[in-house]
């Protein structure tokens, strides 16, 4: 079991204040997998808000946006922008991915497994009164994952959908006109998915849930405390109490063999691990 | 003795002469300015009102009437004694202004014209507020209607129509549909080419209604009257007339289809404007409309087999959207359908011409290929035309709908079990 006053991850000192000093916290994103999260939401926002006034024409909102944004050729312009910035995140996190072993990591987890879908059955069934216990999550839950997927997809369908409409000229020397048309189609259906399933799906998850009400800060400090690991993510949290012992065990051993210094290193290793 | 005599008789034939002569050459009119020339010289007239009976000699003398005695037109005056029986007959202008006249007045034409206008025939009924020669030629001050100053002269013409037509209750005595046609016309781009920029080529009330043979809009003479209303036009604007004549509106006018678009119906009659002003019928924003008067009008519709929906499938589409937001930029009816010269697209000259396409969405969408005209610009989809849009719409409305309604229950199904643990344990408790 760990100590009575661990200490903290470094670096977000800054974010810290609020939390329960007598709380142990585990880092849950890196700075850079919430600057990612940070950038896709600002982007996210942007393109729904330039973009639903073209899929609602006749609603008196769309006529306020369109006009406080100055006009359907400046909104043009900052859909384009917010898209590019899209783009690049999903890019970078591409890159994030590939290169840096948090993001490998982190992308291994987000795959799907057979569980997912028993956790998703079990889950339903508590809900009925079917099973006295709900499903033990691993690092992501079957919602975590199912969004961190359908952002993906969709970021790709809107990329790929958005890409032809900006330069039809280019895609309309390949492709007919109802092609056009039908991406067009696509771009508005998945932009509504996509705001429906951010509005009712993320926005339950991690503000309106009761508990965490008014909002989960763990997308501005990364950090969740050792009781919502224990009951969100048990599994996570048993493996890492086992890792933990099991440093625990060779530091042990180390300093019982011949107390061999190797400070520095021993440092990084003690660091309590994000995962 | 003899040449005495002589040289008096010259003399006394002299004197005589000039006794005789004299009020003809020297100031014919003084008998009657005596009197008319006093400013206060009026008469009582109904209802206790003064009538002026001053008449301002220098304003006489500098009108086209200058040198003419009084008694060429108030002739029943002529050889009166002074002073004069109190009631002068209405001066007749015809007296001189006839066909054939010796006294080089102009031809008189036009009085023919007048007895058939509007404005003659309610003279002819005895109506009070009919107008005559000098309501809009003026009375002592006639001038040529090339003089500045004339109430004739084309850039005072709608003001001299508008002492009668902008005075509302003449407008409502007589049924004149058009209340204010002045301050309408004012504003306009013709008026405002008049009084702006001083053009007199621009358009004036007589331009479009006539002069003396003015009639009423309702008579089929009348030069605006509908059928008549783009030969009106084209007196000026050719071009346009000559490609409306040739466009199916154009034809269907020819034909004698009275729901057919003369120029007025998408332009507008006195509020004319410029169509590159934001306040024209066929502005870009606002020219969607003016076409769906008649081409979102299920009457039309039904009586021509004219497609209905062509006004819910533009605005459904991004250039009906960005139009809608005020782009201008963007392709409204007339960016790809032309103005005066629309033709259906069975038409090979027509603009939205399969085989047109290209060029005509070129406009917009340089280097635009065949691959334009692959689909349906005006998309309305079913199982029969665009199909690859209804498939993907119906399939993506069901992927959405089912896909959220999942997501709302199963948030709707933490809530209420929430709920339930909660009392649970406050019973426990």
């Amino acid at each position: 079991m760990p100590a009575a006053k661990p200490p903290r991850p470094e670096g977000v000192a800054w974010m810290n204040r609020k939390t329960d000093k007598n709380e142990r916290y585990f880092e849950r994103f890196s700075l850079s997998q919430r600057a990612q999260h940070i950038v896709l939401m600002i982007c996210f926002m942007a393109l729904v808000i330039t973009g639903l006034p073209v899929r609602y024409p006749n609603s008196g909102a769309s006529g306020i946006i369109v006009k406080s944004i100055g006009g359907m050729a400046a909104r043009g312009v900052l859909h384009r922008i917010a898209a590019v910035g899209l783009i690049g995140v999903c890019i970078y996190h591409l890159f994030f991915v590939l290169l840096t072993k948090r993001g490998h990591d982190d992308f291994i987890a987000l795959i799907p497994r057979k569980k997912d879908a028993t956790d998703l059955i079990q889950q339903l069934k508590y809900y009925f009164g079917l099973s006295p216990t709900r499903p033990g999550y691993d690092r992501f839950n079957w919602i975590e994952k199912f969004e961190y997927l359908a952002m993906g997809w969709g970021s790709v369908i809107m990329a790929v959908t958005g890409l032809l409409l900006w330069f039809e000229g280019q895609a309309m020397l390949v492709l007919p006109l109802w092609v056009l048309d039908v991406a067009r189609v696509i771009h508005s259906y998945e932009a509504l998915l996509a705001f429906l399933a951010i509005i009712i799906w993320h926005l339950y998850h991690v503000h309106l849930n009761p508990e965490v009400f008014p909002m989960s800060k763990t997308w501005l400090t990364g950090l969740i405390s050792e009781h919502e690991m224990k009951e969100h993510h048990p599994i996570e949290y048993e493996r890492i109490m086992r890792e933990e012992a099991l440093r625990a065990e060779i530091k042990g051993k180390r300093a019982k063999d011949g107390k061999r210094k190797q400070p520095r290193e021993a440092a990084v290793r003690e660091r309590p691990e994000a995962r | 003795m003899c040449e005495v005599l002589r040289f008096t008789l010259h003399i006394s034939s002299f004197m005589l002469f000039l006794a005789v002569c004299a009020p003809a050459f020297a100031a014919p009119n003084d008998r009657c300015l005596m009197c008319h020339s006093a400013k206060g010289f009026a008469k009582a007239g109904a209802g206790g009102r003064a009538i002026s009976l001053y008449v301002d000699e220098p304003t006489l003398e500098a009108s086209v009437h200058g040198g003419k005695l009084c008694t060429d037109c108030h002739a029943d005056m002529a050889g009166q004694r002074l002073p004069h029986k109190p009631s002068a007959q209405p001066v007749q202008c015809i007296r001189c202004h006839h066909v054939g006249n010796g006294v080089g007045a102009p031809q008189a034409s036009p009085m023919d014209q007048y007895r058939d206008s509007v404005h003659g025939k309610a003279a002819e009924r005895g109506d009070p507020d009919a107008p005559g020669c000098k309501d809009c030629h003026g009375y002592h001050d006639v001038r040529s209607h090339l003089d500045p100053r004339s109430r004739t002269y084309r850039a005072n013409i709608p003001e001299t129509c508008a002492r009668c037509h902008s005075d509302s209750n003449m407008a409502a005595r007589h049924g004149i549909p058009v209340r204010q046609p002045l301050k309408l016309y004012r504003n306009s781009v013709h008026g405002r080419a008049v009084t702006d920029q001083g053009l007199l080529s621009a358009a004036v009330c007589t331009d479009c209604h006539g002069v003396h043979g003015i009639k009423a809009a309702t008579d089929s003479d009348s030069k605006v009257n509908r059928p008549n209303i783009p030969e009106t036009c084209g007196r000026c604007h050719e071009k346009g007339l000559e490609e409306y004549k040739a466009s199916i509106h154009g034809t269907a006018r020819a034909e004698g289809i009275h729901d057919a678009p003369v120029c007025t119906d998408c332009h507008g009659e006195h509020t004319i404007q410029s169509p590159s002003s934001p306040d024209s019928t066929v502005y870009p924003t606002h020219v969607v409309a003016t076409c769906s008067k008649c081409h979102a009008s299920a009457r039309m519709a039904k009586t021509y087999g004219l497609p209905a929906d062509r006004l819910t499938t533009y605005i459904g589409s991004y250039h009906g959207v960005a139009n809608k937001f005020g782009q201008v930029t963007v392709a409204n009816c007339a960016t790809c359908h032309g103005a005066h010269n629309i033709l259906p697209s069975t038409d090979a000259r027509s603009l939205v011409n399969r085989r047109n396409l290209p060029h005509t969405c070129g406009k917009c969408h340089p280097g635009a290929t065949a691959n334009f005209a692959k689909g349906s610009i005006h998309l309305a989809p079913s199982r029969a035309k665009d199909r690859g849009v209804y498939w993907v719409r119906k399939l993506y409305s069901i992927f959405v709908f089912g896909l959220i309604s999942s997501f709302a229950a199963y948030v709707g199904l933490d809530l209420v079990s929430r709920c339930l643990r909660r009392s649970r344990r406050g019973r426990r408790e």
